[in-house]
């Protein structure tokens, strides 16, 4: 069955190489608990008319998480403050790919995805 | 603070930190100044980054972990630091301000660093950060660890490995269609720069450069073979593994490990780029090199390089078994000889198939490789 995706992406998107997660645990800041959709938008959703002319589109309409459970990114300033959470990703919440530094993933999310039974508060 | 009217264009040179947006990227100026900018502001429609001119010196302390991003952005060494925002077009310009002390918002908490780097893997990290850029290195070194080794041996063995990543290369963007630029020799050739004593090293880095990212294609060949230099113990997994392989790349890896029984000769390489930013590698000794060769024995297969062609047939000559036949995918002209009788091949007017084993042989006096061709099937398309 073809995925719908909770965002709507530019053509070819997702990659072609992007693939299910197999209830794997990433790592995502969000503002507070309980988490909200808005903690899981990409940055295109948030703000569809911002010019990155470095950053593909369709790296620009996925959201990242990171395949730790333990990270310091929110020691950077624009991060501070934020909340860190454990989301588990099955097979129908959308699909992954390896990007930019490992342990980073680019997460296309899948309309399915529910938040209240996928996530973790640390 | 008071402004310093300094506006620079800033171009990424390498993400460093990426979370929905770049968060950390070290930028370079037109004259190649080295940039560290660092997003403190996300909100707004446009993000904004604070940003410092880094000598070399303060890069590698950064990047090897000497110093952390709090220490490095409370003092600038020219006195300047600079917000970077976006213009109309999408350049990071810079806006420089002087700080006599940096606010608090501005800075990270203490304790963060660049990426993490393994220590004993410091030199490489560093080789790939200042020539941003894919390295390797490739070390040898005899049964009693002996570094020095006889020339011609080094000689092949480089040649060896080098037609490895090539062909394990060519294999991984053979399904790829209509990207002339993944065709390009320098995408898999890699250049010596440096030797290091330890076991004998060599330093080679790609011939190519790296995209925006650091990203280099030498790493399509380079974690292809991390993966079929894998766990012997595992031999059905690892053969299924090499089976993908098969072919050039598989010959290669098969002439590698068989040259390291033959001189006893520990082998070992490890590589990084500014995109991967971590070092993987891999270690073959003997005892590996014969493990690995027994779980290949018999898989006859494994060696040959399928083609097939599609086109009409241009010359046949029935007694000799040979043939030309001109592709349609690229329009270029393929001869070889034939195993099955080439009888009812019809010249100039019918399209075939022709299904061919590619044999690549390598001229002893120039050095030079020649492909040649032999038909195994063919069939009469309508």
């Amino acid at each position: 069955m073809a995925t719908t995706y909770y965002e709507i992406l530019p053509e070819s998107c997702p990659e072609i190489d992007a693939k299910p997660a197999s209830n794997e645990k990433f790592y995502r800041l969000i503002r507070a608990k309980p988490a909200i959709n808005g903690d899981f938008q990409s940055k295109r959703m948030k703000q569809p008319n911002a010019l990155f002319k470095d950053i593909s589109e369709c790296i620009l309409s996925a959201v990242s998480i990171y395949k730790q459970t333990e990270m310091d990114i929110k020691k950077l300033p624009s991060l501070k403050g934020k909340i860190p959470a454990i989301i588990t990703l099955t097979p129908t919440d959308g699909l992954i790919k390896q990007t930019f530094t490992n342990p980073h993933y680019s997460w296309w999310r899948a309309k399915e995805f529910e938040i209240e039974n996928s996530i973790t508060y640390i | 603070m008071a402004a310093v009217e300094t506006t620079l264009q800033l171009t990424v040179d390498k993400i460093l930190i990426y979370y929905d947006l770049p968060q950390l990227f070290i930028a370079k100026d037109q004259v190649d100044g080295k940039y560290v900018c660092m997003n403190v502001d996300s909100e707004n429609e446009y993000p904004k980054y604070i940003s410092i001119r880094v000598s070399t010196n303060k890069l590698n302390e950064l990047i090897l972990g000497k110093m952390d991003l709090r220490t490095a952005f409370q003092s600038s060494e020219t006195g300047v630091w600079y917000f970077v925002t976006f213009n109309e077009n999408g350049d990071y310009i810079t806006d420089a301000i002087n700080f006599s002390v940096v606010d608090e918002k501005y800075l990270p908490e203490e304790g963060f660093f660049f990426p993490e780097i393994e220590t004993n893997d410091n030199l490489i990290i560093k080789e790939a950060t200042e020539k941003n850029n894919a390295i390797v290195h490739l070390s040898f070194s005899d049964a009693f660890n002996r570094e020095s080794m006889d020339i011609e041996l080094l000689g092949d063995f480089i040649k060896l490995f080098q037609n490895l990543v090539k062909y394990s290369y060519k294999k991984a963007v053979s399904t790829v269609k209509n990207r002339p630029d993944l065709e390009r020799s320098e995408n898999y050739t890699l250049r010596a720069f440096e030797t290091s004593p330890g076991s004998f090293n060599i330093h080679l880095e790609s011939a190519a450069k790296t995209d925006l990212f650091g990203y280099s294609n030498v790493e399509i060949a380079l974690k292809r073979i991390d993966e079929i230099i894998g766990d012997v113990s595992q031999k059905d997994a690892l053969l299924d593994k090499i089976k993908t392989y098969r072919g050039h790349a598989v010959n290669a890896y098969k002439k590698i490990l068989e040259n390291i029984i033959d001189n006893n000769i520990n082998v070992s390489y490890k590589w990084t780029s500014p995109f991967n930013n971590k070092v993987t590698g891999r270690k073959i000794n003997r005892i590996y090199a014969e493990k690995a060769i027994e779980i290949m024995t018999g898989k006859d297969d494994l060696g040959s390089e399928v083609r097939e062609f599609v086109g009409i047939v241009t010359e046949v000559d029935y007694d000799k078994g040979t043939w030309r036949i001109i592709d349609e995918e690229d329009n270029k002209p393929y001869s070889g000889k034939s195993t099955p009788s080439l009888e009812g091949i019809t010249i100039h007017t019918k399209r075939y198939k022709f299904i061919c084993d590619e044999v690549v042989e390598m001229i002893k006096i120039t050095q030079k490789e020649k492909t040649s061709y032999n038909l195994l099937s063919f069939t009469e398309l309508r």
